[in-house]
């Protein structure tokens, strides 16, 4: 069976989803598979090994084609049609898009499959995202709010593949550290002096150790400015998957080389900045570390430069945190008490993967309240009904602040429910007008911002922000939110053994 | 059109038009900046522009172009470009054209409509002629209303374009282009091409 996977983004996301290609290959029998990728990220093709085929789709040549008039107004439109034609040629049998915007959605279209699973186009409809686990992506994976799943998990869960987690680093002495500097994005750099003070330190700290700082060819003329040249190494992405060892060590902001660390299992300190939230895309699979530091802003915003004077997500953790993280992974020590109190605005992390999917446990801290909303999306979507009940005193809960919780959920329940049974009444009259959605709205933006970012109740009253063609367009979102209310009403009591609430339509 | 010429320290032939030169001051650097600057194209295209002549001599050269075909309205440039580059007369081919009606129905309209081939603008030595050698460019791209009605008639669709453009001298793109197409094309028809395309537009 020939299946091809449209996957137009950057190099980490291809790294990241190649867990979902191996697990294609396995759940499917005689699979050949096909990846198309973006020509800006082709020098990544060497380690996506789990591809029968890897297609080029000529995205940076396209858009020269049409914004530079010395091509032929019809140029792109040619040189596109003739990929296509290319591509069809292969007949594939199935199609699934891991993409997910509307460029991949209308190739999707153009491109001849008898099944195709994720966002694709037929016509002006987009089809493609009935599924609960991709419209839980769609909607929410983008924004700055909490969200409880890995990138692989919930894009594995959306297309129905079971993949496995890479084994956990084994605790082999440390022989190489690596210092990845740079990211591809200035706001999730730690900051060269940073790591060229780590670096110093750690030198007379372990002389026995080898270190190497990594980086593409390009950024060598900056890096040789600040590290020595034999301390710069320059391995393209198929040396450095060959080299990567559970004895080494990486040091790294959010960045393609530590997704690929992960898969070889070495051992990782991700220093999460700016808009790397490491719940969402930290290194997947257990035993790595992760450290982030208390700042209103962080996480930020993909898409926007940091606009603040200083960068407050980096300067708490400085390199004495790290150097001394590496002393305790070097001596193989689960003492971390010491290393957190200097600095109570840094947090420590570890990366397990447990039955229930990825979570990121804190050192000396109680359970990730991200745990609990995971395990309860899982029940929701899935309907699973035998998830063990969990101990809300490992979660730092009460049963008082679950009992508030509940009670707030359940009043706004009650008046989103007044709300729409009376847009209801209005579309059986025919007077259902996009005056009447606008003050539901207004009165559901009111009520987010008193519920401020707190993710059960924010969710259901984001429709207040979301846009939608057609008033009905709006009702349905609507009933889909108060379906969702109910069922999360229900679960969470369940959960959490406060059984003292019976929801009166219950599931 | 008073074209004279000079030689300059390197001893190569310069043109001056009204006293204005036509090359920068060192002209192989100058065609080499614009040949490093220039797309990739295929291995014919036109070039708007003679000049000098350099920007030809090192397009040919660096990206081994088998076809070059360039458009001026200054029929004074030739015979020096020739005498200068004597070795390119087999690959470039000098078209002079006075105005833009002469240019649409020049031979050259039909080749760039047949081929799609590229069309690079050299616009150092436009001087004095350059409204009209910008309108030759947006003719010879297809990027102009009169030859993208000669480009569509190639498809079957007879129509003189009007597209909103106060200046008169705006280069069409695909959003033009999308906005012709789906008047004149039934809509189960419509290429669905150019809405993947303007998902593409920077």
């Amino acid at each position: 069976m020939k299946i091809l996977v449209l996957s137009l983004l950057r190099a980490g996301d291809l790294i990241m989803q190649r867990p979902l290609f191996a697990a294609i290959k396995e759940q499917v029998k005689d699979c050949e598979l096909h990846v198309l990728i973006n020509d800006e990220v082709s020098w990544i093709a060497p380690v996506l090994k789990e591809a029968d085929h890897i297609h080029i789709f000529p995205r940076a040549l396209l858009q020269k084609m049409l914004g530079d008039n010395s091509y032929n107004i019809f140029k792109a439109g040619l040189e596109l049609s003739s990929f296509l034609e290319k591509l069809n040629l292969h007949h594939f049998d199935q199609l699934m898009n891991f993409t997910h915007n509307r460029l991949s959605a209308y190739l999707a279209e153009e491109i001849q499959a008898p099944f195709k699973k994720g966002l694709h186009t037929n016509g002006p409809k987009f089809n493609g995202i009935e599924n609960q686990w991709i419209k839980i992506f769609n909607d929410r994976f983008s924004g700055t709010q909490d969200f409880p799943f890995h990138y692989t998990e919930i894009l594995a869960r959306s297309f129905n593949l079971h993949v496995k987690a890479p084994s956990a680093p084994e605790k082999s002495k440390i022989n190489r550290i690596f210092l990845q500097v740079l990211t591809s994005d200035s706001k999730k750099n730690w900051g060269i002096a940073n790591y060229q003070n780590l670096l110093n330190e750690m030198y007379s700290q372990y002389p026995e150790i080898t270190f190497k700082v990594l980086a593409s060819a390009r950024e060598v003329e900056h890096l040789k400015n600040h590290f020595e040249i034999e301390e710069i190494c320059t391995w393209n992405m198929a040396t450095l998957e060959q080299e990567l060892k559970s004895s080494d060590l990486l040091v790294t902001g959010d960045t393609v080389t530590m997704h690929l660390a992960a898969q070889k299992s070495a051992q990782i300190i991700e220093i999460a900045l700016g808009s790397s939230d490491p719940w969402k895309t930290g290194p997947y699979g257990s035993g790595h570390w992760i450290l982030t530091a208390k700042a209103d802003c962080y996480p930020c915003s993909h898409s926007s430069p940091c606009r603040k004077l200083s960068h407050l997500c980096s300067q708490p953790i400085t390199p004495k945190v790290v150097s001394q993280l590496i002393a305790k992974l070097m001596e193989n020590s689960n003492d971390f008490k010491n290393l957190t109190q200097p600095k109570q605005s840094v947090q420590i992390l570890r990366s397990e993967v447990m039955n229930y999917g990825y979570e990121l446990v804190k050192v000396n801290g109680p359970k990730d309240i991200r745990v609990l909303n995971k395990i309860l999306w899982q029940k929701i979507i899935e309907q699973e009904s035998d998830i063990q009940n969990l101990n809300l005193q490992d979660f730092g809960l009460t049963n008082e602040s679950i009992d508030d919780l509940q009670s707030e959920l359940k009043e706004i329940l009650f008046i989103l429910q007044m709300d729409f049974e009376n847009l209801v009444q209005k579309l059986g009259a025919h007077s259902l007008t996009s005056s009447c959605v606008q003050e539901v709205r207004r009165k559901m933006a009111q009520l987010s911002s008193s519920a401020g970012n707190r993710e059960w109740i924010w969710m259901f009253l984001d429709l207040g922000q979301l846009s939608f063609t057609t008033p009905l367009h709006f009702l349905s979102a609507f009933q889909d939110r108060l379906e969702l209310l109910k069922a999360a009403i229900y679960y969470r009591s369940q959960m959490t053994s406060q059984n003292n609430y019976q929801l009166e339509n219950s599931l | 059109m008073n074209i004279e010429f000079s030689e300059n320290t390197q001893g190569f032939l310069i043109p001056h038009e009204d006293n204005h030169s036509l090359a920068g001051h060192d002209p192989i650097i100058e065609a080499e900046q614009w040949c490093r600057d220039t797309p990739t194209i295929d291995s014919t295209c036109v070039v708007v522009g003679l000049g000098a002549g350099f920007h030809i001599a090192k397009l040919v050269k660096q990206k081994k172009m088998e076809k070059v075909f360039v458009v001026d309205r200054r029929p004074g440039l030739v015979n020096v470009f020739r005498k200068q580059f004597p070795q390119l007369r087999s690959k470039v081919e000098i078209i002079i054209v006075e105005n833009e009606k002469s240019l649409l129905a020049h031979e050259i309209m039909n080749e760039v409509i047949e081929t799609h081939i590229s069309a690079l603008a050299f616009d150092p030595c436009w001087h004095k002629n350059d409204q009209t050698l910008k309108a030759f460019h947006r003719h010879l791209s297809g990027r102009s209303a009169e030859s993208l009605s000669l480009f569509l008639k190639k498809y079957g669709i007879n129509k003189d374009i009007q597209i909103k453009d106060e200046t008169g001298q705006r280069y069409l793109n695909i959003k033009d282009l999308e906005i012709l197409i789906q008047e004149e094309v039934p809509a189960y028809l419509r290429l669905n091409c150019f809405r993947i395309l303007k998902e593409l537009i920077l």
